[in-house]
């Protein structure tokens, strides 16, 4: 059970504005979709990072656009922060509840609206989870296609507040490539339209603004995505090599060669080890780096685009290349890939989950530091990255039963984020900023930069309450512990990224 | 040479700066004396947007060029906003990339700040993203003479709010654009473009439709009624298609046989490649064919709304084009363009007004999330030194 930071004995103030916002909600809900006893609240209290607990004042279940509003044109009026919540899967602490602040869950939001397979579009509700997008229309030869590794749980809306990513954005870009109109319920309550069904829109791109905002410019509630004919063709490879620093250089050649490959992953030795210990995907036993490639598209371009590939991995010095015979065969491949995370669970009790982005020519680089902060701080680092884009994804082993292991593990995360912002690169690829980075903003963003960001926040939420405490480091809430994995991803249904 | 919307306004005063610093020094200057200051690249697209009838001052990035940081295995550039597409173009082509989003007017002088401003891509944009999908990174002169910066030089960033989108289609109303970085691809070895001739707009939205639905992924899919685009075979009196595919040589022949069972049994056809190949790919990216009369409205529009939208256009006897299998379009008409904003409204297309639209809107019919523009404008200018009114409520 998490310890909840809310004080024992609440400022009658703060009692009458909960009084207050209560009587409001129940104007506006069912008293069944209310939720107030921090029993029922328990389950909220964390998201995908564990390490932080919170609990709200209260949740509310709304199912219209139009409740959104008027819950967030209440809290407005009472001053009273509030936070959307999809499914809770925020890597970041973007979906951490605001002490003493309302929490709009909306896993009753979960409607496909419009499925309009001439255009290519769908509209669904935020609290439509991902996967359910590309099987509702599977068998019309069509897909959806950021995938983040959480994507049979994570919600749409979600991925929009994060610009969630996934393994194949090299090629087709992330969330924010794929949405191109919303209904959005502004801080105040106002509700705007913005873009549409076609691939290009006029004025500047307010699309591009709201995703990737972490919920703090309000809360879409209705979002057109794009669709796409699934590739006719896929074909993947395995590469293995005899050191980490072969792997990365062979994302180089790769590039150098002129193909376009829709996934570049690269998992270390000590990944290797732990994905094998959990779902035994059957990896080369001897390999120190794996490296990942996957080509779509037309089956008769990609057939020779294959050839270069496998040419190309063979004069990089690659000591083993498997290419799947089967469906089956690459899934397993890719199985071992997605569950590394989780994985690492096996060779270490605790672990934290770092998400930082380097030039691709400074990949080497950026694991010789790693590798060196490794050994200065004594703590084992796998790494697992989207190497194509840089995406780093270092995983900090540590033991939380050992004093003083966690504030350690948690400099060597922020050290790592450090270099990938000496390294020309940024805090974070996917997992967005949430609580977790909110220390680091500063050190990517200059004084003007951040006065900008603030300058937008102010003008939106005047009052600073749409997902206060998050993204813009203002009012960081205080951090607690222990770090852990999520309930469901130790059950293996999630996995990290 | 010009472009269907070239810098006219040879009556207000220019300022070039020669730095960011001077950018900034012109900009505090101007909040200070209460002056507007409208953005100017090279020039190529003017006529978007409102034209001033305060006191203003151009500000020319003329002199902020040049290709900061290019490294091609990185596959991202980092440049000065008032760099010439041109010049960019040729560095990339020699290391065999380029900009998949097909920018206009790049031998017209266009330049990189601009045609981030402007909102605008060309044809082959469709099948790697537009503009927006390879903007990674911009710094701007604030409205407080302050250098900003958004987004970065990586491909894949999800720290702070994602700045460089938003300042695609803001024409200068958010704040002056001094660096930018991109993301390219590398460029295709090879194209080829079958040309085929479908006798109505309905045939043409069947066609585009079934080839947007085709995981063939062509790369530009334009379309228009006979006659508009010179020097192309006659196919019939009817419309001409255009499709062009890229990749590796050896795949083009067997997508070309697949895309042409796509189209109805019978449809004339003919391939294109070489010189000619590339000049309808720019003049259908330059837009020549629009003339210099006319009132001009770029579209946007659900593909399965072309056919309905080409007998409106027509009844007002437009002259056009459709793009990106439908998406968009341009079309030019004499008159005051507003006539058209309820026939628009009723299918669900929108259209920008990038000449001729007088002192009417700018976006027809007008934007639903301008509330949400107010507030974008509040906080990037609340001074209103960037032209207000000029476009789109920013």
């Amino acid at each position: 059970m998490a310890q909840s930071v809310q004080p024992l004995v609440k400022p009658a103030e703060q009692l009458a504005k909960r009084d207050a916002l209560l009587a409001r909600l129940r104007t506006i809900y069912d008293s069944k979709e209310i939720l107030t006893e921090s029993a029922q609240l328990a389950p909220f209290e964390s998201d995908a990072l564990t390490a932080f607990h919170e609990t709200a004042l209260a949740a509310v279940f709304p199912r219209t656009t139009e409740e959104i509003a008027a819950t967030v044109r209440a809290c407005y009026e009472l001053d009273v922060p509030f936070l959307a919540r999809g499914s809770g899967t925020s890597l970041s602490g973007g979906s951490l509840p605001i002490p003493g602040g309302l929490l709009i869950v909306l896993s009753k939001m979960n409607k496909i609206l419009e499925i309009d397979l001439e255009n290519l579009r769908m509209v669904v509700q935020p609290g439509v989870v991902n996967i359910w997008v590309s099987r509702e229309v599977a068998a019309h030869g069509l897909y959806y296609s950021p995938d983040p590794s959480s994507q049979i749980v994570c919600t749409i809306g979600g991925n929009i507040a994060f610009n969630s990513g996934g393994a194949h954005c090299l090629k087709y870009g992330m969330t924010s490539n794929h949405i191109l109109g919303m209904k959005v319920v502004l801080p105040d309550g106002e509700i705007v339209d913005i873009g549409g069904k076609s691939l290009e829109s006029p004025g500047m791109d307010l699309c591009g603004l709201m995703v990737g905002s972490e919920g703090l410019l309000g809360i879409a509630t209705e979002i057109t995505l794009r669709l796409m004919p699934k590739p006719e063709s896929v074909k993947t490879v395995l590469a293995s090599y005899d050191q980490l620093e072969k792997a990365g250089q062979a994302v180089g050649d790769v590039i150098g060669s002129g193909l376009l490959p829709v996934a570049l992953e690269i998992m270390d030795r000590l990944a290797i080890d732990a994905a094998e210990a959990a779902v035994h995907a059957g990896y080369p036993p001897d390999a120190q780096a794996l490296l990942i490639v996957e080509l779509d598209g037309p089956a008769a371009e990609v057939a020779p685009q294959f050839e270069t590939l496998i040419e190309t991995l063979r004069r990089s010095g690659a000591s083993k290349l498997v290419i799947p015979a089967t469906e089956a065969e690459r899934a397993r491949i890719w199985k071992g890939r997605k569950a590394a995370f989780s994985a690492v669970g096996r060779i270490s009790p605790d672990y934290l989950v770092q998400d930082g982005v380097v030039p691709r020519n400074k990949l080497g680089r950026a694991l010789r530091e790693i590798e060196r902060l490794s050994q200065v701080y004594g703590l084992r680092v796998a790494n697992v990255f989207h190497a194509g884009d840089g995406n780093l994804h270092p995983l900090v082993l540590f033991d939380n039963r050992v004093p003083g292991q966690l504030q350690k593990a948690e400099q060597l995360a922020g050290e790592i984020l450090k270099m990938c912002v000496d390294l020309g690169g940024s805090i974070t690829g996917e997992h967005g900023i949430g609580v977790e980075k909110l220390p680091y903003m500063t050190y990517q963003f200059d004084e003007s930069d951040m006065s900008m960001m603030y300058a937008i926040r102010n003008s939106f939420d005047p009052k600073g309450l749409s997902n206060r405490g998050k993204m813009l480091p203002s009012q960081n809430p205080e951090r607690p512990s222990p770090h852990g994995p999520h309930p469901l991803e130790r059950e293996g249904v999630i996995q990290r990224f | 040479m010009p472009t269907p919307f070239t810098y006219t306004r040879s009556d207000l005063p220019t300022t070039t700066p020669q730095s960011v610093a001077e950018t900034a020094s012109v900009i505090r200057e101007a909040a200070t004396a209460g002056r507007a200051v409208l953005i100017r690249g090279g020039g190529t697209k003017w006529s978007l947007g409102h034209q001033p009838k305060q006191e203003a001052v151009v500000l020319c990035t003329g002199s902020l060029t040049g290709i900061i940081e290019y490294e091609p295995g990185e596959l991202t550039f980092t440049a000065r906003a008032g760099t010439p597409l041109v010049e960019v173009e040729s560095a990339l082509a020699a290391n065999g990339q380029y900009l998949p989003f097909d920018p206009p007017f790049a031998s017209a002088g266009a330049t990189l700040g601009g045609t981030i401003a402007a909102g605008l891509s060309g044809p082959r944009r469709m099948r790697y993203g537009g503009l927006r999908d390879f903007v990674i990174g911009v710094e701007f002169v604030s409205a407080d003479g302050l250098t900003v910066h958004g987004g970065g030089k990586v491909v894949k960033n999800a720290a702070g709010y994602d700045l460089p989108k938003l300042f695609c289609g803001s024409l200068g109303t958010l704040g002056v654009l001094t660096q930018v970085s991109f993301k390219v691809f590398p460029m295709p070895q090879a194209h080829r473009t079958l040309l085929a001739g479908l006798d109505s707009a309905p045939a043409v939205q069947s066609a585009l439709l079934a080839i947007q639905r085709s995981p063939l992924e062509v790369s530009a899919a334009d379309a228009w009624p006979a006659g508009v685009i010179a020097d192309i075979p006659d196919l019939g009196k009817g419309y001409v298609l255009a499709v062009q595919m890229d990749g590796v040589e050896p795949s083009l022949s067997p997508r070309l046989d697949r895309l042409r069972g796509l189209l109805p049994s019978g449809t004339p056809t003919a391939l294109l490649e070489g010189d000619p190949e590339s000049a309808l790919w720019s003049a259908l990216r330059d837009v020549a064919w629009l003339g210099e009369s006319g009132a001009v409205l770029r579209l946007y529009l659900p593909p399965n709304r072309l056919a309905d939208l080409d007998a409106r256009l027509q009844e007002f006897a437009a002259r056009r084009v459709y793009s990106i299998a439908g998406n968009a379009g341009w079309a030019v008409l004499s008159g005051d363009p507003a006539r058209l904003a309820p026939a628009l409204e009723k299918l669900g297309v929108r259209a920008s007004v990038w000449r001729g639209g007088g002192d009417g809107a700018e976006i027809l019919p007008a934007l639903p999330g301008s509330a949400l523009v107010k507030r974008i404008k509040r906080a990037f200018d609340p001074r209103e030194v960037f032209y207000p009114g000029r476009f789109a409520a920013g």
